[in-house]
Protein backbone atom coordinates (compact mmCIF):
# COMPACT_ATOMS: atom_id res chain seq x y z
CA UNK A 1 0.00 0.00 0.00
CA UNK A 2 1.09 3.38 -0.94
CA UNK A 3 1.48 5.32 2.09
CA UNK A 4 3.09 8.43 0.60
CA UNK A 5 0.27 11.11 1.29
CA UNK A 6 -0.71 12.50 -1.98
CA UNK A 7 0.61 15.48 -3.86
CA UNK A 8 -0.72 18.38 -5.97
CA UNK A 9 0.74 21.60 -7.64
CA UNK A 10 -1.11 24.34 -8.88
CA UNK A 11 0.51 25.91 -11.41
CA UNK A 12 -0.58 30.27 -10.83
CA UNK A 13 -1.54 31.09 -14.42
CA UNK A 14 -4.49 33.24 -12.93
CA UNK A 15 -4.86 36.36 -10.32
CA UNK A 16 -4.35 36.14 -7.38
CA UNK A 17 -8.07 36.90 -6.85
CA UNK A 18 -9.15 34.57 -8.95
CA UNK A 19 -7.10 31.54 -6.83
CA UNK A 20 -8.32 32.86 -3.94
CA UNK A 21 -11.57 31.54 -5.09
CA UNK A 22 -10.58 28.25 -7.07
CA UNK A 23 -8.55 27.66 -3.62
CA UNK A 24 -11.90 26.34 -1.65
CA UNK A 25 -13.33 24.40 -4.63
CA UNK A 26 -9.43 22.63 -4.85
CA UNK A 27 -9.92 21.76 -1.19
CA UNK A 28 -12.68 20.71 -1.15
CA UNK A 29 -12.30 17.85 -3.92
CA UNK A 30 -8.60 17.05 -3.08
CA UNK A 31 -8.82 17.31 0.56
CA UNK A 32 -6.55 14.60 1.70
CA UNK A 33 -3.41 16.27 -0.56
CA UNK A 34 -0.63 18.03 0.06
CA UNK A 35 -0.91 21.23 -2.15
CA UNK A 36 2.45 22.86 -3.34
CA UNK A 37 2.18 26.18 -5.76
CA UNK A 38 4.13 27.25 -8.67
CA UNK A 39 4.28 31.11 -8.93
CA UNK A 40 6.64 33.68 -10.93
CA UNK A 41 8.74 35.43 -8.95
CA UNK A 42 6.77 38.47 -7.86
CA UNK A 43 4.17 36.09 -6.71
CA UNK A 44 6.01 33.94 -4.03
CA UNK A 45 5.05 36.73 -1.10
CA UNK A 46 2.05 36.90 -1.91
CA UNK A 47 1.65 33.24 -2.06
CA UNK A 48 3.13 32.44 1.40
CA UNK A 49 0.38 33.53 3.06
CA UNK A 50 -1.76 30.76 1.78
CA UNK A 51 -2.49 28.64 4.88
CA UNK A 52 -2.95 25.69 2.88
CA UNK A 53 -0.02 25.39 0.24
CA UNK A 54 3.03 23.52 1.70
CA UNK A 55 5.74 24.27 -0.69
CA UNK A 56 5.91 26.98 -3.41
CA UNK A 57 8.33 26.55 -6.00
CA UNK A 58 9.67 29.71 -8.32
CA UNK A 59 9.06 30.02 -11.92
CA UNK A 60 12.48 31.70 -12.85
CA UNK A 61 11.12 33.48 -16.17
CA UNK A 62 9.59 36.70 -17.00
CA UNK A 63 7.11 35.41 -19.70
CA UNK A 64 4.70 33.25 -19.50
CA UNK A 65 4.99 29.58 -18.72
CA UNK A 66 6.16 27.62 -21.73
CA UNK A 67 6.88 23.98 -21.83
CA UNK A 68 10.44 24.84 -22.83
CA UNK A 69 11.28 26.75 -20.34
CA UNK A 70 12.05 24.12 -17.28
CA UNK A 71 12.00 24.30 -13.59
CA UNK A 72 14.83 22.19 -12.20
CA UNK A 73 13.38 21.63 -8.99
CA UNK A 74 10.32 20.30 -10.13
CA UNK A 75 12.04 17.56 -12.74
CA UNK A 76 12.92 15.63 -9.28
CA UNK A 77 9.17 15.85 -7.83
CA UNK A 78 6.40 13.46 -8.80
CA UNK A 79 2.77 14.59 -8.50
CA UNK A 80 -0.94 12.87 -8.47
CA UNK A 81 -2.54 16.06 -9.69
CA UNK A 82 -1.26 19.01 -11.47
CA UNK A 83 -3.77 21.99 -11.92
CA UNK A 84 -3.98 24.50 -14.69
CA UNK A 85 -5.96 27.45 -13.17
CA UNK A 86 -7.94 29.49 -16.27
CA UNK A 87 -9.16 33.05 -16.56
CA UNK A 88 -12.43 31.98 -18.66
CA UNK A 89 -14.68 29.12 -19.10
CA UNK A 90 -13.18 26.22 -21.17
CA UNK A 91 -9.16 27.06 -21.26
CA UNK A 92 -8.84 28.86 -24.70
CA UNK A 93 -5.85 30.67 -25.08
CA UNK A 94 -4.33 28.40 -22.34
CA UNK A 95 -2.62 26.11 -24.24
CA UNK A 96 1.21 27.23 -23.46
CA UNK A 97 0.23 26.70 -19.69
CA UNK A 98 -1.48 23.06 -20.47
CA UNK A 99 1.45 22.07 -22.69
CA UNK A 100 4.04 23.20 -19.69
CA UNK A 101 1.46 21.82 -17.20
CA UNK A 102 2.38 17.79 -18.89
CA UNK A 103 6.20 18.43 -18.51
CA UNK A 104 5.59 17.77 -15.11
CA UNK A 105 4.96 14.19 -13.88
CA UNK A 106 2.01 12.97 -12.62
CA UNK A 107 -1.05 10.64 -12.71
CA UNK A 108 -3.63 13.28 -13.60
CA UNK A 109 -3.73 16.85 -15.12
CA UNK A 110 -6.85 18.89 -14.25
CA UNK A 111 -8.32 22.48 -15.19
CA UNK A 112 -9.41 24.87 -12.72
CA UNK A 113 -11.42 27.45 -14.72
CA UNK A 114 -13.12 31.09 -13.55
CA UNK A 115 -15.79 29.54 -11.58
CA UNK A 116 -14.03 26.79 -10.25
CA UNK A 117 -15.08 23.87 -11.90
CA UNK A 118 -12.32 20.78 -12.23
CA UNK A 119 -12.07 19.35 -15.73
CA UNK A 120 -9.48 16.25 -16.46
CA UNK A 121 -7.62 16.58 -19.59
CA UNK A 122 -4.53 13.97 -20.95
CA UNK A 123 -1.45 14.11 -22.58
CA UNK A 124 -3.35 12.67 -25.52
CA UNK A 125 -5.89 15.37 -25.42
CA UNK A 126 -3.30 18.01 -25.45
CA UNK A 127 -1.50 16.58 -28.34
CA UNK A 128 -4.41 16.56 -30.54
CA UNK A 129 -4.98 19.98 -29.56
CA UNK A 130 -1.20 21.08 -30.35
CA UNK A 131 -1.72 19.40 -33.35
CA UNK A 132 -4.89 22.03 -34.16
CA UNK A 133 -3.07 24.80 -32.95
CA UNK A 134 -0.08 24.34 -35.07
CA UNK A 135 -2.13 24.50 -38.06
CA UNK A 136 -3.69 27.59 -36.95
CA UNK A 137 -0.22 28.99 -35.98
CA UNK A 138 0.58 28.21 -40.06
CA UNK A 139 -2.26 30.11 -40.76
CA UNK A 140 -2.25 33.22 -38.72
CA UNK A 141 1.62 33.08 -39.55
CA UNK A 142 0.77 33.25 -43.30
CA UNK A 143 -1.95 36.11 -42.65
CA UNK A 144 0.58 38.03 -40.65
CA UNK A 145 3.22 38.00 -43.12
CA UNK A 146 -0.04 39.22 -45.95
CA UNK A 147 -0.89 42.17 -43.24
CA UNK A 148 1.89 43.10 -41.64
CA UNK A 149 3.38 44.94 -44.40
CA UNK A 150 -0.12 47.03 -44.92
CA UNK A 151 -0.47 47.74 -41.22
CA UNK A 152 3.35 48.71 -40.87
CA UNK A 153 3.10 50.91 -43.99
CA UNK A 154 -0.12 52.41 -41.81
CA UNK A 155 1.84 52.77 -38.98
CA UNK A 156 4.55 54.69 -40.63
CA UNK A 157 2.01 57.21 -42.25
CA UNK A 158 0.38 57.70 -38.83
CA UNK A 159 3.61 57.46 -36.68
CA UNK A 160 4.10 61.14 -37.18
CA UNK A 161 0.13 61.41 -36.16
CA UNK A 162 0.86 60.13 -32.96
CA UNK A 163 4.89 61.91 -32.28
CA UNK A 164 6.52 62.33 -29.27
CA UNK A 165 5.23 64.26 -26.33
CA UNK A 166 7.59 67.90 -25.98
CA UNK B 1 0.28 63.32 9.21
CA UNK B 2 0.34 63.82 5.51
CA UNK B 3 -3.52 63.99 3.87
CA UNK B 4 -4.25 60.85 1.64
CA UNK B 5 -7.05 61.67 -1.51
CA UNK B 6 -9.07 57.93 -1.82
CA UNK B 7 -10.22 58.17 -5.23
CA UNK B 8 -13.27 55.97 -6.55
CA UNK B 9 -15.00 56.08 -9.72
CA UNK B 10 -18.57 54.49 -10.30
CA UNK B 11 -21.09 53.27 -12.83
CA UNK B 12 -24.45 51.48 -11.47
CA UNK B 13 -23.14 49.43 -8.41
CA UNK B 14 -24.97 51.55 -5.70
CA UNK B 15 -24.88 48.94 -3.01
CA UNK B 16 -21.28 47.85 -3.82
CA UNK B 17 -20.48 51.71 -3.36
CA UNK B 18 -22.07 51.79 0.07
CA UNK B 19 -20.70 48.84 0.90
CA UNK B 20 -16.83 50.45 -0.21
CA UNK B 21 -17.63 53.62 1.43
CA UNK B 22 -18.57 51.96 4.78
CA UNK B 23 -15.44 49.51 4.71
CA UNK B 24 -13.68 53.37 4.24
CA UNK B 25 -14.86 54.38 7.52
CA UNK B 26 -12.75 51.63 9.10
CA UNK B 27 -9.44 52.71 7.74
CA UNK B 28 -6.96 53.43 10.45
CA UNK B 29 -5.39 56.52 8.94
CA UNK B 30 -6.90 59.67 10.29
CA UNK B 31 -5.71 61.89 7.79
CA UNK B 32 -8.11 61.33 4.54
CA UNK B 33 -10.23 62.59 1.75
CA UNK B 34 -12.82 60.60 -0.18
CA UNK B 35 -13.30 61.86 -3.59
CA UNK B 36 -16.46 59.61 -5.69
CA UNK B 37 -16.48 60.52 -9.16
CA UNK B 38 -20.11 59.02 -10.74
CA UNK B 39 -19.99 58.44 -14.66
CA UNK B 40 -23.71 59.18 -14.88
CA UNK B 41 -25.14 56.51 -12.85
CA UNK B 42 -28.86 56.19 -13.27
CA UNK B 43 -29.49 53.52 -10.58
CA UNK B 44 -29.42 56.10 -7.63
CA UNK B 45 -25.77 55.97 -6.44
CA UNK B 46 -24.97 59.68 -6.61
CA UNK B 47 -28.18 60.19 -4.06
CA UNK B 48 -27.07 57.36 -1.88
CA UNK B 49 -23.62 59.01 -1.16
CA UNK B 50 -25.40 62.60 -0.47
CA UNK B 51 -27.46 61.38 1.74
CA UNK B 52 -25.65 58.42 3.51
CA UNK B 53 -21.83 59.92 3.15
CA UNK B 54 -22.21 63.43 3.06
CA UNK B 55 -18.38 63.71 4.13
CA UNK B 56 -17.41 62.07 0.90
CA UNK B 57 -16.66 64.92 -2.16
CA UNK B 58 -19.33 63.65 -5.15
CA UNK B 59 -17.82 64.59 -8.63
CA UNK B 60 -20.72 64.01 -10.89
CA UNK B 61 -20.19 63.25 -15.06
CA UNK B 62 -23.01 64.09 -17.55
CA UNK B 63 -22.81 60.80 -19.69
CA UNK B 64 -20.30 57.93 -19.03
CA UNK B 65 -16.91 58.97 -19.83
CA UNK B 66 -14.57 56.02 -18.81
CA UNK B 67 -11.44 56.08 -17.25
CA UNK B 68 -11.02 59.85 -18.11
CA UNK B 69 -13.64 60.61 -15.30
CA UNK B 70 -10.97 59.25 -12.60
CA UNK B 71 -8.17 62.22 -14.31
CA UNK B 72 -10.85 64.60 -12.72
CA UNK B 73 -10.88 63.27 -9.45
CA UNK B 74 -7.18 63.05 -9.49
CA UNK B 75 -6.60 66.46 -10.38
CA UNK B 76 -9.29 67.34 -7.76
CA UNK B 77 -7.15 65.69 -4.96
CA UNK B 78 -5.64 67.40 -2.60
CA UNK B 79 -3.51 65.03 -0.95
CA UNK B 80 0.09 64.07 -1.04
CA UNK B 81 -0.70 60.72 -1.64
CA UNK B 82 -3.40 59.50 -3.50
CA UNK B 83 -5.61 55.83 -3.52
CA UNK B 84 -7.16 54.59 -6.29
CA UNK B 85 -9.66 51.80 -5.78
CA UNK B 86 -12.78 50.53 -8.02
CA UNK B 87 -16.30 51.17 -6.91
CA UNK B 88 -16.02 47.39 -5.50
CA UNK B 89 -13.01 47.39 -3.76
CA UNK B 90 -11.87 48.86 -0.35
CA UNK B 91 -8.60 49.01 1.41
CA UNK B 92 -7.95 46.83 4.65
CA UNK B 93 -8.14 48.88 7.63
CA UNK B 94 -4.56 49.21 7.79
CA UNK B 95 -3.22 49.07 4.28
CA UNK B 96 -3.33 53.30 3.80
CA UNK B 97 -1.33 53.80 7.13
CA UNK B 98 1.39 50.93 5.64
CA UNK B 99 0.97 52.12 2.81
CA UNK B 100 1.91 55.94 3.85
CA UNK B 101 5.32 54.10 5.86
CA UNK B 102 6.69 52.71 2.73
CA UNK B 103 6.53 55.83 0.65
CA UNK B 104 8.01 57.79 4.06
CA UNK B 105 10.89 55.47 4.50
CA UNK B 106 11.39 55.01 0.23
CA UNK B 107 11.88 57.84 -1.97
CA UNK B 108 12.31 56.35 -5.02
CA UNK B 109 9.24 54.81 -4.35
CA UNK B 110 6.30 55.88 -7.12
CA UNK B 111 3.57 53.25 -6.44
CA UNK B 112 2.71 50.84 -3.65
CA UNK B 113 0.74 48.11 -5.41
CA UNK B 114 -1.86 46.65 -2.80
CA UNK B 115 -2.43 42.68 -2.77
CA UNK B 116 -5.58 42.94 -4.21
CA UNK B 117 -7.29 39.92 -2.98
CA UNK B 118 -10.53 38.06 -3.54
CA UNK B 119 -13.07 39.91 -1.08
CA UNK B 120 -15.51 36.49 -0.43
CA UNK B 121 -12.73 34.15 0.12
CA UNK B 122 -9.55 35.57 0.69
CA UNK B 123 -10.26 35.65 4.65
CA UNK B 124 -11.16 32.20 5.03
CA UNK B 125 -8.04 30.98 3.46
CA UNK B 126 -5.19 32.90 4.35
CA UNK B 127 -3.20 33.50 7.62
CA UNK B 128 -1.89 36.82 7.81
CA UNK B 129 0.61 36.47 10.34
CA UNK B 130 2.77 39.17 11.35
CA UNK B 131 4.74 40.40 8.36
CA UNK B 132 8.24 42.16 8.52
CA UNK B 133 7.21 45.63 6.87
CA UNK B 134 10.88 45.85 6.11
CA UNK B 135 10.09 42.28 3.91
CA UNK B 136 6.91 42.99 2.68
CA UNK B 137 7.81 43.75 -1.11
CA UNK B 138 7.01 41.20 -3.59
CA UNK B 139 9.07 41.94 -6.75
CA UNK B 140 11.32 39.69 -8.98
CA UNK B 141 15.18 40.90 -9.05
CA UNK B 142 14.88 40.49 -13.25
CA UNK B 143 12.15 42.77 -14.41
CA UNK B 144 9.74 45.10 -13.43
CA UNK B 145 5.75 45.00 -12.40
CA UNK B 146 3.07 46.98 -13.13
CA UNK B 147 -0.06 47.89 -10.94
CA UNK B 148 -3.91 46.49 -10.13
CA UNK B 149 -5.72 49.78 -10.58
CA UNK B 150 -8.33 48.10 -8.03
CA UNK B 151 -6.43 49.19 -5.06
CA UNK B 152 -2.80 51.08 -5.36
CA UNK B 153 -1.24 54.40 -3.41
CA UNK B 154 0.56 56.77 -5.89
CA UNK B 155 2.87 59.34 -5.09
CA UNK B 156 0.01 62.79 -6.35
CA UNK B 157 3.19 64.91 -8.01
CA UNK B 158 4.72 61.65 -9.43
CA UNK B 159 1.15 60.82 -11.01
CA UNK B 160 0.69 63.87 -12.05
CA UNK B 161 3.32 64.38 -14.16
CA UNK B 162 3.38 61.32 -15.91
CA UNK B 163 -0.16 62.90 -17.00
CA UNK B 164 -2.77 60.50 -15.17
CA UNK B 165 -4.78 57.48 -16.97
CA UNK B 166 -4.86 58.01 -20.41
CA UNK B 167 -8.27 58.86 -21.05
CA UNK B 168 -8.11 57.92 -24.98
CA UNK B 169 -7.95 53.97 -23.28
CA UNK B 170 -11.49 54.49 -21.70
CA UNK B 171 -11.09 50.85 -20.21
CA UNK B 172 -8.51 48.41 -19.07
CA UNK B 173 -4.58 48.80 -19.70
CA UNK B 174 -4.76 52.00 -18.03
CA UNK B 175 -2.30 50.87 -15.22
CA UNK B 176 0.08 49.46 -17.48
CA UNK B 177 -0.27 52.58 -19.36
CA UNK B 178 1.01 54.44 -16.31
CA UNK B 179 3.71 51.82 -15.08
CA UNK B 180 5.65 52.47 -18.28
CA UNK B 181 5.70 56.08 -17.06
CA UNK B 182 6.75 56.11 -14.02
CA UNK B 183 9.18 53.70 -14.30
CA UNK B 184 10.66 55.76 -16.76
CA UNK B 185 10.59 58.71 -15.13
CA UNK B 186 13.02 56.77 -11.62
CA UNK B 187 10.52 55.69 -9.75
CA UNK B 188 9.80 52.31 -8.98
CA UNK B 189 6.14 50.22 -8.27
CA UNK B 190 6.06 47.28 -5.75
CA UNK B 191 3.69 45.33 -4.68
CA UNK B 192 3.63 44.58 -0.73
CA UNK B 193 1.95 41.49 0.96
CA UNK B 194 0.93 43.52 4.11
CA UNK B 195 -0.66 46.26 1.66
CA UNK B 196 -4.25 44.32 1.30
CA UNK B 197 -6.65 45.92 -1.08
CA UNK B 198 -10.26 43.61 -1.25
CA UNK B 199 -11.69 43.25 -4.82
CA UNK B 200 -15.16 41.43 -5.10
CA UNK B 201 -14.02 39.76 -8.36
CA UNK B 202 -16.79 38.68 -9.98
CA UNK B 203 -16.22 37.54 -13.68
CA UNK B 204 -19.32 36.54 -14.68
CA UNK B 205 -20.42 39.78 -14.08
CA UNK B 206 -18.40 40.92 -17.04
CA UNK B 207 -20.00 41.37 -20.34
CA UNK B 208 -18.12 38.98 -23.14
CA UNK B 209 -16.80 41.76 -25.63
CA UNK B 210 -15.24 44.40 -23.80
CA UNK B 211 -12.54 43.07 -22.02
CA UNK B 212 -11.27 41.17 -25.17
CA UNK B 213 -12.07 44.58 -27.03
CA UNK B 214 -10.31 47.06 -24.85
CA UNK B 215 -7.44 45.22 -23.60
CA UNK B 216 -6.35 44.18 -27.15
CA UNK B 217 -6.87 47.61 -29.01
CA UNK B 218 -5.23 49.27 -26.00
CA UNK B 219 -2.22 47.01 -26.03
CA UNK B 220 -1.35 48.36 -29.58
CA UNK B 221 -1.74 51.86 -28.54
CA UNK B 222 0.16 50.68 -25.23
CA UNK B 223 3.28 49.71 -27.66
CA UNK B 224 2.94 52.84 -30.32
CA UNK B 225 2.99 55.00 -27.01
CA UNK B 226 5.97 53.64 -24.86
CA UNK B 227 7.87 51.62 -26.63
CA UNK B 228 10.98 52.02 -29.33
CA UNK B 229 10.93 51.73 -32.75
CA UNK B 230 12.79 48.95 -33.11
CA UNK B 231 9.96 47.50 -30.22
CA UNK B 232 6.87 48.65 -32.01
CA UNK B 233 7.51 47.07 -35.21
CA UNK B 234 8.24 43.60 -33.46
CA UNK B 235 5.41 43.80 -30.87
CA UNK B 236 2.53 45.35 -33.70
CA UNK B 237 3.69 42.08 -35.47
CA UNK B 238 3.54 40.14 -32.34
CA UNK B 239 0.30 41.19 -31.61
CA UNK B 240 -1.30 41.33 -34.98
CA UNK B 241 -0.78 37.43 -35.16
CA UNK B 242 -1.96 36.53 -31.98
CA UNK B 243 -4.82 38.58 -33.13
CA UNK B 244 -5.52 35.96 -36.05
CA UNK B 245 -4.43 33.29 -34.02
CA UNK B 246 -7.00 34.05 -30.86
CA UNK B 247 -9.91 35.06 -33.69
CA UNK B 248 -9.50 31.31 -34.80
CA UNK B 249 -8.62 29.70 -31.98
CA UNK B 250 -11.72 30.86 -29.93
CA UNK B 251 -13.91 31.74 -33.04
CA UNK B 252 -14.44 35.36 -32.49
CA UNK B 253 -14.03 38.54 -34.32
CA UNK B 254 -13.49 40.54 -31.56
CA UNK B 255 -9.95 40.50 -31.89
CA UNK B 256 -9.68 41.14 -35.60
CA UNK B 257 -12.38 44.51 -34.46
CA UNK B 258 -9.90 45.31 -31.75
CA UNK B 259 -7.04 45.37 -34.19
CA UNK B 260 -8.69 47.80 -36.96
CA UNK B 261 -10.08 49.79 -34.16
CA UNK B 262 -6.69 50.34 -33.34
CA UNK B 263 -5.37 51.43 -36.24
CA UNK B 264 -8.56 53.48 -37.17
CA UNK B 265 -8.33 55.21 -34.01
CA UNK B 266 -4.74 56.17 -34.13
CA UNK B 267 -5.78 59.96 -34.24
CA UNK B 268 -6.56 59.59 -30.63
CA UNK B 269 -3.04 58.89 -29.26
CA UNK B 270 -1.78 62.20 -31.37
CA UNK B 271 0.94 63.78 -29.73
CA UNK B 272 1.46 61.15 -27.03
CA UNK B 273 4.20 59.05 -28.01
CA UNK B 274 6.85 59.09 -25.38
CA UNK B 275 9.39 56.06 -25.94
CA UNK B 276 10.11 54.60 -22.92
CA UNK B 277 13.97 54.07 -22.19
CA UNK B 278 14.78 50.29 -23.59
CA UNK B 279 16.16 49.19 -20.18
CA UNK B 280 12.52 50.18 -18.75
CA UNK B 281 10.93 48.66 -22.27
CA UNK B 282 12.52 45.63 -21.75
CA UNK B 283 12.50 44.68 -18.44
CA UNK B 284 8.21 45.78 -17.65
CA UNK B 285 6.31 42.53 -17.38
CA UNK B 286 3.43 43.19 -20.30
CA UNK B 287 0.98 40.15 -19.80
CA UNK B 288 0.35 40.42 -23.77
CA UNK B 289 -0.86 36.71 -23.76
CA UNK B 290 -3.36 37.58 -21.09
CA UNK B 291 -5.07 39.87 -23.03
CA UNK B 292 -6.41 37.13 -25.35
CA UNK B 293 -8.16 35.18 -22.80
CA UNK B 294 -10.83 37.11 -21.66
CA UNK B 295 -13.51 36.39 -24.25
CA UNK B 296 -15.75 33.70 -22.96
Amino acid sequence: MDARPKKALIIRSASFQQLDKNLPEILKNLSEYQLDLLTHEHGVRLAEKYAQIDKIFIYPYRASFHRKSRVKELEKESYDAVIVLVTNLTGAGFLNVIQFATTIRSREYLLCNLVSRLTPFTRRIVAIDQFKSSVLKLIAALGTIVMAPLFLIGLLIGMPVIRIKK
Amino acid sequence: MKLVSVVMLCWQRKDDVRESLTQLKQTTYPNLEVIVVDNASTDGTCEMIECDFPEVRLIKMFKNIGIEAYNIGFANAKGEYIVIIDDDSFPAPQAISRMVQKFESNHKLGVVAFDVRNFYHYDEIVIEEDIDPHASAATAPHYYMGFNGAGVGIKSDVFKRVGYYPEEFFLYNNEMDVAFKIWNSGYTIEFHSDVISYHKYSPQNRTSWRAPFYYTRNAYWLVWKNMPVRLVVRYTIVLLYKCLYASMEQQTLIYIKAAMSAFWGMNRIKGKREPVHHEVASKLRVPFDTFFTFFR
